[in-house]
């Protein structure tokens, strides 16, 4: 991880102390806690900002590590940035989905597409939503602001043809396929 | 193994390897991608059809009818929607597909891609876990497809590459070949050159043994010029250059057709010789009187002008009998008095006989034929007597029968004829080394000219046949009984082959047709030939010879001795042996001269790498001398064959 940070920059890699003393006290937390801690460590650390305005680009998929070093990031940086973390702190697979849901902002006059992460503690059971918009982590009834459309995880991706990761241009065929294989490689584990 | 045959086994193995190594990773790499294809599928079918079950809001029936939907639409093996308590809300299976491709090639290769997973949920609750396969028999048939088209196209390719790769090879074995030829020719003592191949390395060796053959080539030159000079020494007169009186007579007896068994077909039979003598008077006084330096002077004076006619006439013989007394043959008829007036007048004028006040004498005879030496000299001593009762000059024309132009050609057509009619035989007479055992038996043809008549040795015939172009005829009968012979008695056998048959075109084949129809036979022959004297006939010898020798036949040179600088050529055109004129060898137990020469001639040939055989030795010491110079095999009076 260290390594990884060092070819991003300067930035990256003044983060990614923090982010490993977090993810060392996480792992030897609870579920919930760990929840707390990750949440609260990108939520100061990265600045809202849409993918237009950072990368020049209508949507950019961002790993962990990039996104620290940019220090900014829109809705699904987040949410795979936290993703990511939970993940090397030791939080299930299964509990963990990303979720893209319709979202009405304050004095927007339409729905907006956004993403959250839910935590779901028992399978089928009511998740807690991890959102970019509200700093405190909160059952998914107490949020009717947000319409979950469709949910999905890192469940089999790297699974069947083996070791290829973003080395492999085959491998750059979807964009969470290619930024979970980066952010594999930058050593979220 | 040759060493192309084993460049050859080697482009084959490394071409079939190419060809298996790039098949197999071809395969390889198709079935990779093929695989990630499947998968891909896989997994965009999975999420596309949790998208659109997770907006049917968990209803059972619409799951299932979205479900089957898209199975049977499209190609899918398995399709299961998994609940989260484990139950199967959606499990579809379809039977397992073939294809085309054959079983034992999906056993090798097979593919096989992760099943496809997407989460299936309602709102915030997850209903379930999907999980598509797609049927791969469609890409087991792509790769079956790929992998046979594969090694077809591969197979052509490599056929190609193998066939350019033995087309150059063919280009290379030719000088290989030939740079292996000369070294066989080295290593056989035939000092043959080589032209230089193309490749570097070929052509570094070739250069190499070019520049070999011609240094050795040089020695040996340098060594027949020896020889020659002694053979000059041995039979000519040192102060006048003249051929020796026992020299002179000996060939003057092959140039009348009187000699024996071993008769020179070569100079024998001319039909008619003139012979004339120079006698200077009183030598013995004009030595005393003018001083041996000018008495040479006059010697030498006698000599230049018959040493003329010996230039300017083929075949023309002069020699120093003894003393003041020399002669001049010409195998000519016809010509005596002419010449011997001409050399009268040319005397005359000499300044050195003028000067010395030395009298002289010519005496000549012509038309002789078939008459021995001594007759002839008795003949034209005669006419010298009178010439030198008279003026000088006396010419004994009277028989010139011989020269008769009707009899000869009654006798020619007689010959043919004989030929034709198989009225032949062969004379025999053996070839021994020292240990007496038998190399062959020398076998010239006998001619039965008249029918009921006697077998006529060939001087009586070989000259009218010659030019009648019956040679060919001649030495095909030869050859004929010579192969019967040797097919009866086991014995090998030396036949005489004419230059003027062997440069008949057809002949060398037919004798080589005849050669390969007895093969066991063939290899107890040798075929003999007189030294060329024409580039033509040794070139035509030469073809001959190439032809023959691959036959078995021995070959050989007969009557040799005279120009040693031709036995190098001999030797490159693939002879065995050389036969050693009888007139070069005679008195070798005696005379100095005669041994020098015959030795060093001797060191020359097996230096050649040859056998050396003596002809017509008739004197039992001249042949203990010649064993003990060195020879490898005699014939000749001298020799008998034990019983």
């Amino acid at each position: 991880m260290h390594a990884a940070a060092q070819r991003l920059g300067t930035r990256a890699l003044a983060a990614v102390g923090p982010l490993q003393e977090v993810l060392a006290a996480a792992r030897g937390a609870d579920d919930v806690e760990r929840l707390d801690l990750i949440n609260r460590f990108f939520n100061q650390r990265i600045a809202f900002r849409p993918d237009a305005e950072v990368w020049a680009v209508a949507d950019h998929w961002t790993s962990p590590l990039e996104v620290l070093a940019k220090g900014q990031g829109d809705c699904e940086d987040y949410a795979i940035a936290k993703f990511a973390s939970l993940r090397a702190a030791g939080v299930a697979r299964d509990r963990l989905r990303l979720v893209y849901v319709r979202t009405r902002l304050p004095g927007q006059p339409e729905d907006q597409a956004h993403m959250v992460l839910a935590y779901h503690a028992e399978p089928g059971a009511e998740p807690l939503v991890l959102d970019n918009l509200r700093p405190e982590i909160l059952p998914a009834g107490q949020r009717p602001d947000l319409t979950p459309v469709f949910s999905f995880n890192d469940e089999g991706l790297w699974q069947g043809t083996g070791s290829t990761r973003a080395g492999n241009p085959l491998a750059r065929v979807s964009r969470w396929r290619e930024v979970w294989g980066r952010t594999l490689d930058e050593g979220f584990r | 193994m040759t060493m192309t045959r084993r460049i050859e086994g080697l482009i084959a193995a490394v071409l079939l390897l190419a060809l298996l190594g790039s098949l197999g990773i071809h395969t390889l790499t198709a079935r990779q991608a093929l695989q990630w294809q499947l998968e891909l599928r896989n997994r965009d079918a999975a999420s596309a059809l949790a998208l659109a079950l997770s907006q049917q809001h968990g209803n059972a029936t619409a799951l299932q009818i979205v479900a089957a939907a898209q199975f049977d639409l499209g190609h899918y093996r398995r399709l299961r929607l998994q609940a989260v308590d484990g139950r199967a809300l959606v499990d579809l299976q379809a039977a397992a597909s073939t294809g085309h491709a054959p079983a034992w090639f999906a056993r090798a290769w097979p593919i096989a891609a992760p099943a496809g997973m997407a989460i299936v949920s309602d709102g915030w609750r997850e209903i379930g876990q999907l999980q598509i396969e797609s049927h791969a028999a469609w890409a087991r048939d792509a790769l079956w497809d790929a992998v046979k088209r594969t090694a077809l196209l591969l197979s052509l390719l490599a056929l190609a590459a193998g066939g350019a790769a033995a087309w150059l090879l063919r280009l290379w074995r030719r000088p290989l070949r030939a740079t292996v030829a000369q070294a066989q020719a080295l290593e056989q003592g035939r000092f043959v050159e080589a032209e230089e191949p193309r490749l570097p390395e070929l052509r570094q060796l070739t250069r190499s043994m070019n520049a070999t053959v011609r240094r050795l080539r040089a020695v040996f030159d340098a060594q027949a010029g020896q020889v020659a000079l002694l053979q000059r020494q041995a039979q000519h007169d040192a102060v006048t250059g003249l051929l020796l009186r026992s020299h002179f007579l000996t060939r003057l007896q092959d140039q009348l057709g009187a000699s024996g068994a071993g008769a020179s077909p070569q100079a024998g039979g001319s039909v008619g010789t003139a012979l004339v003598l120079v006698r200077l008077l009183e030598l013995q006084g004009a030595n005393d009187r003018l001083g041996r330096e000018a008495t040479d002077r006059v010697l030498r004076a006698v000599a230049d002008v018959l040493q003329t006619y010996v230039e300017r006439v083929p075949g023309a013989l002069a020699g120093r009998l003894n003393g003041g007394d020399f002669a001049l043959g010409l195998p000519v008829p016809g010509v005596a008095a002419e010449t011997a007036a001409s050399i009268h007048t040319a005397l005359a004028a000499a300044p050195a006989l003028r000067a010395g006040g030395v009298n002289f004498a010519v005496g000549a005879v012509d038309g002789l034929f078939n008459t021995g030496v001594g007759a002839a000299l008795a003949q034209a001593d005669a006419a010298l007597a009178r010439a030198e009762a008279i003026d000088g000059l006396a010419v004994d024309a009277s028989d010139v029968l011989a020269a008769d132009p009707t009899g000869a050609r009654a006798w020619r057509e007689q010959i043919g004829a004989a030929l034709a009619g198989g009225r032949t035989r062969l004379g025999e007479f053996p070839v021994l080394n020292h240990d007496g055992v038998l190399i062959h038996m020398e076998c010239p043809l006998r001619v039965q000219v008249e029918p009921q008549g006697e077998f006529h040795v060939a001087s009586r015939w070989l000259a009218l046949a010659r030019r009648g172009h019956l040679m060919r005829e001649v030495d095909l009968a030869a050859l004929g009984l010579a192969l019967k012979a040797i097919a009866d008695d086991g014995r090998p056998r030396a036949v005489h082959i004419a230059l003027a048959s062997v440069a008949v075109p057809g002949f060398a084949a037919e004798v080589a047709r005849l050669l390969r129809a007895t093969p066991e036979v063939a290899e107890k022959l040798s075929l003999e030939c007189t030294e060329p004297a024409r580039p033509a006939e040794l070139r035509a010898w030469t073809d001959a010879a190439a032809l023959w020798r691959c036959r078995g036949v021995r070959l050989g040179v007969e009557h040799a001795g005279a120009s040693p600088q031709q036995l190098l050529r001999l030797q490159c055109a693939g002879i065995h042996y050389v036969k050693v004129d009888a007139r070069h060898l005679r008195g070798v137990a005696g005379n100095g001269a005669v041994r020098a020469y015959a030795q060093s001639l001797v060191a020359l040939v097996h230096g050649l790498g040859l056998t050396v055989l003596a002809e017509g030795v008739d004197d039992a010491a001249d042949l203990s001398a010649l064993w003990a110079l060195g020879f490898d095999g005699a014939t000749g009076a001298a020799i008998t064959l034990p019983q």
